[in-house]
């Protein structure tokens, strides 16, 4: 029996890989089991290969596996890319059908199962990976009514008929399995789970129910992988709730109208991925300039240009900041865990309203597509706020051709906020620079003392945010400080505790607040820490060079990077880490 | 009942004396009174150019955005607070050349706007060059060999993209044209009206005499059936777009 098992199916795209992913773990998230789930598909909507990685275990996991234990492969092409990740101990179950081929002297035991000729019994070799589930069930030793309520869901619209022949796709690929059970490898067979059911998320549905919960009323987005799925979870939501999400013509069109919505009051906000991200550049500087508020969710891929779409990357960290032309505050945050995307994606709304300023709210492949398991929601959510709002009644009237002080200078540099519509509050909105009323101004005072009272604004910002840093502090004086950002945390806090098993005292902080960058935070863990190590999802070490233009370190940063598109495993970040402390 | 004076405010507009974008505020004021709205209750939401400058110089919450990008904002403001009178105005680079995507799509989308594009066939407020209006032949600093490219048309493009409601004025026909304004307002969804509004700077070919000896109006054309679509558009092909009045409202 094991407290942990990885597992894999892969074939090619429309045969049905995710769904039979997503099936196994929605009964494995019923019956109180932890998942990590990572998807690895390629921007073709038919064809190309696609697999589905889920690591089952019975304490909480977010990170992909170093290694598989059971790999399943409904095609060739499967075992040529995936068949390497596979432990010494591992079963490769591959469908008879196709005459399966392992490698001479790859050591893999290979269980050739007729997958397609058990689909075709229950009615059609479309059910391949159906059974292919009931038979991983059956090496998992687990039963199969757990399955019946995610098997309803999946087939809930496709009629009675075929939800019947997936039932019987299921329990022909289990018992097939279950009476051979005994004479294959037993590293499959899991500890019973806790009994908890919990939801089964990916960030993105997580940033969909924190800008649901925020109050948002306007979606604008343009379809991008990997941020598409925000838009069309909250297609479905926001009418229900007198809102809307308007699918625009580009990344620009949805920028601009978010920026509009807020402008009138409404909570608003873009999502996209590098290439729109780029194209919302100009955009995210209005709404600076004009201090109106925006959140837009950069869900960062491989870049640059259209680079690996479908792939993970973590190479937007200086565009967030620094890719707007000028000096325009801006806030750029960062979520560190699923757990964190909901509450996170809140106070970005309320920072937004609060600073009255664009926020980038930063997150990336794996942290947005990686499914995971969380508790059910219990914990205490943010509470909305929306800043310096000025109601309609406490306006005092405007003598005539005077403007309201939008733009009043003020010692924290945030200034009264009015809303079109309301009497005595007219003042204009504009782009150029402008006086407190928000006309065209160039005079030179008048252009330092707006610059100085936008850049204000940023100075409580490091204080408000709620865990700028993320510390997790064993050691006083420490050998190692590991640092990361967004989806890269989960395999580094993993290494972080491999690497204490192994004798090195080690400290863990994530950045969660990029920009205003909480610099007096970190500098008391470098101080401490002998050697720091930054792991980030890139070829340039962007996260160590910002830490290197805000903080004093004696010692070198050493970085390990990884950018071949695919998530850290515990193990690589493990490696580096000894080769930084030889 | 408001009055044009209502929507008065004491800025000096930093336009050229005799430009044709006097008149249209001046159409504006007098359509948004003659509606009988009040100022907080109204947006005029603009791009980069001369013309965009035109919300900064009228009693209204104004802004004033970034090039081409008028409409996206505009329908934004619209999308979360329906009970405000939205217009977004620009020019004709504005609406033809950087934004023209979002022109296409705000008609397609059709969310109750007025737009309004102060079209001079030329870019002003950088000093002179060719815009995607000018004739053939048009020589500016950047076409010294005069334009090369086939124009826009405006109205062809308007009638096409399924726009509800397409009108074109001229700034010397102030009674005319403040008419146009306010029937777009009135017309529930997105309204488009083209204004030659001739740049006395920077264009000396399409000038107000210019316009005037060839514009001709759809009120002398007493069969004229502003539902049809398709007569709009035979209408705007044989007058080369040298027509004022209500084009076409869809029913």
């Amino acid at each position: 029996m094991t407290q942990e098992v990885a597992w894999k199916i892969g074939g090619q795209q429309g045969e049905g890989i995710d769904s039979a992913g997503e099936l196994l773990a929605r009964g494995l998230a019923h019956s109180g089991y932890h998942l990590y789930g990572y998807r690895v598909f390629s921007s073709r909507i038919r064809g190309g290969h696609t697999d589905y990685q889920l690591r089952v275990g019975t304490a909480p996991l977010a990170a992909i596996a170093d290694q598989l234990n059971l790999l399943i492969a409904l095609d060739q092409e499967t075992i040529s890319l995936c068949g390497g990740e596979l432990a010494a101990t591992g079963l490769l179950v591959a469908d008879q059908q196709f005459t399966p081929v392992v490698p001479s002297g790859s050591g893999v035991r290979l269980l050739a199962a007729p997958l397609t000729a058990l689909a075709t019994q229950a009615g059609s070799v479309k059910m391949r990976n159906v059974v292919a589930v009931g038979l991983t069930l059956a090496l998992f030793g687990l039963s199969l009514p757990n399955w019946d309520e995610p098997l309803a869901k999946e087939f809930a619209d496709k009629g009675a008929e075929l939800l019947a022949a997936n039932h019987q796709a299921l329990r022909l690929g289990w018992e097939y399995a279950a009476a051979i059970r005994d004479e294959l490898p037993q590293s499959f067979r899991l500890l019973a789970g806790d009994g908890v059911s919990r939801d089964y998320l990916t960030g993105n549905e997580a940033i969909a129910q924190g800008a649901l919960a925020a109050g948002v009323r306007i979606m604008a987005a343009y379809p991008i992988t990997p941020a598409s799925d925000i838009m069309e979870i909250m297609v479905k939501k926001l009418p229900l709730r007198g809102g809307a999400m308007i699918q625009t013509e580009d990344e620009i069109a949805a920028c601009m109208m978010a920026i509009g919505a807020n402008y009138a009051g409404a909570r608003a906000f873009t999502a996209t991925s590098g290439p729109g991200f780029s194209l919302m550049a100009e955009s995210i500087g209005l709404a600076g300039m004009t201090e109106t508020p925006l959140v837009v969710v950069d869900v960062q891929r491989g870049g640059p240009s259209t680079g690996l779409p479908s792939k993970h990357e973590q190479s937007d960290i200086l565009a967030a900041i620094y890719s707007t032309h000028g000096e325009s505050p801006k806030i750029v945050m960062a979520p560190d865990s699923l757990a964190a995307v909901q509450p996170d994606t809140i106070e970005a709304f309320n920072l937004a309203d609060e600073y009255q300023c664009p926020v980038i709210l930063l997150s990336d492949l794996q942290l947005s597509l990686g499914n995971q398991t969380v508790e059910k929601p219990d914990s205490i959510l943010p509470p909305l706020v929306r800043g310096k709002f000025v109601s309609s009644g406490n306006l005092p009237e405007l003598p005539r051709n005077q403007y309201f002080k939008r733009y009043q200078i003020t010692p924290d540099g945030i200034s009264p906020r009015v809303l079109p519509g309301m009497q005595h509050g007219i003042h204009h909105v504009t782009g150029l620079e402008h006086d407190e009323t928000g006309r065209p101004a160039e005079a030179g005072a008048n252009r330092i003392a707006q610059t100085d009272k936008r850049q204000r604004k940023m100075a409580a910002v490091v204080e408000r945010f709620p865990q700028p840093v993320r510390i997790d502090i064993s050691a006083a004086q420490p050998q190692l400080l590991l640092i990361s950002i967004g989806g890269a945390t989960g395999a580094v806090t993993e290494a972080a505790a491999r690497l204490r098993q192994d004798g090195v005292t080690v400290n863990q902080a994530q950045i969660r607040l990029l920009q205003p960058f909480p610099a007096g935070l970190l500098q008391t863990l470098f101080d401490a820490a002998t050697q720091v190590v930054v792991v980030e999802h890139n070829a340039t070490a962007q996260l160590a060079a910002l830490i290197q233009t805000h903080c004093c370190h004696p010692r070198s940063i050493r970085s390990v990077l990884k950018y071949d598109g695919n998530p850290f495993r515990p193990a690589e970040i493990v490696a580096g880490c000894k080769e930084a402390l030889k | 009942m408001s009055s044009a004076t209502d929507f008065q405010f004491n800025v000096k507009q930093n336009w050229c004396p005799g430009c044709g974008d006097f008149s249209v505020q001046a159409a504006i004021q007098r359509a948004l009174a003659s509606l009988d709205l009040v100022p907080h209750e109204v947006v005029i939401v603009s791009g980069i150019g001369c013309s965009s400058r035109l919300p900064g110089y009228i009693n209204a919450y104004g802004f004033h955005s970034t090039h081409g990008r008028s409409l996206p904002l505009a329908q934004g403001v619209k999308l979360a607070n329906p009970d405000l009178t939205v217009l977004a105005c620009g020019g004709d680079g504005d609406g033809f050349a950087i934004g023209l995507g979002h022109t296409i799509h705000a008609m397609r989308r059709d969310l109750d706007i007025t737009y309004i594009v102060m079209d001079n066939h030329v870019y002003g407020l950088t000093k002179g060059q060719v815009s995607p209006r000018s004739d053939r032949g048009f020589v500016t600093k950047t076409s010294p060999g005069g334009s090369a490219d086939t124009p826009v048309s405006a109205l062809e493009l308007a009638l096409s993209a399924g726009a509800g409601f397409i009108a074109q004025g001229f700034s010397k026909e102030l009674n005319e044209l403040a008419g146009l304004i306010e029937a777009g307002i009135r017309h529930r969804g997105f309204s488009f009206i083209n204004v030659f509004s001739p740049c006395v700077t920077f264009n000396k070919v399409n000038s107000y005499d210019w316009y005037s000896q060839r514009l001709r109006k759809i009120g002398d054309r007493p069969d004229y059936d502003r539902r049809n679509r398709m007569a709009a558009m035979q209408c705007v092909m044989e007058t080369e777009g040298l027509i004022t009045g209500l084009i076409f409202e869809r029913e």
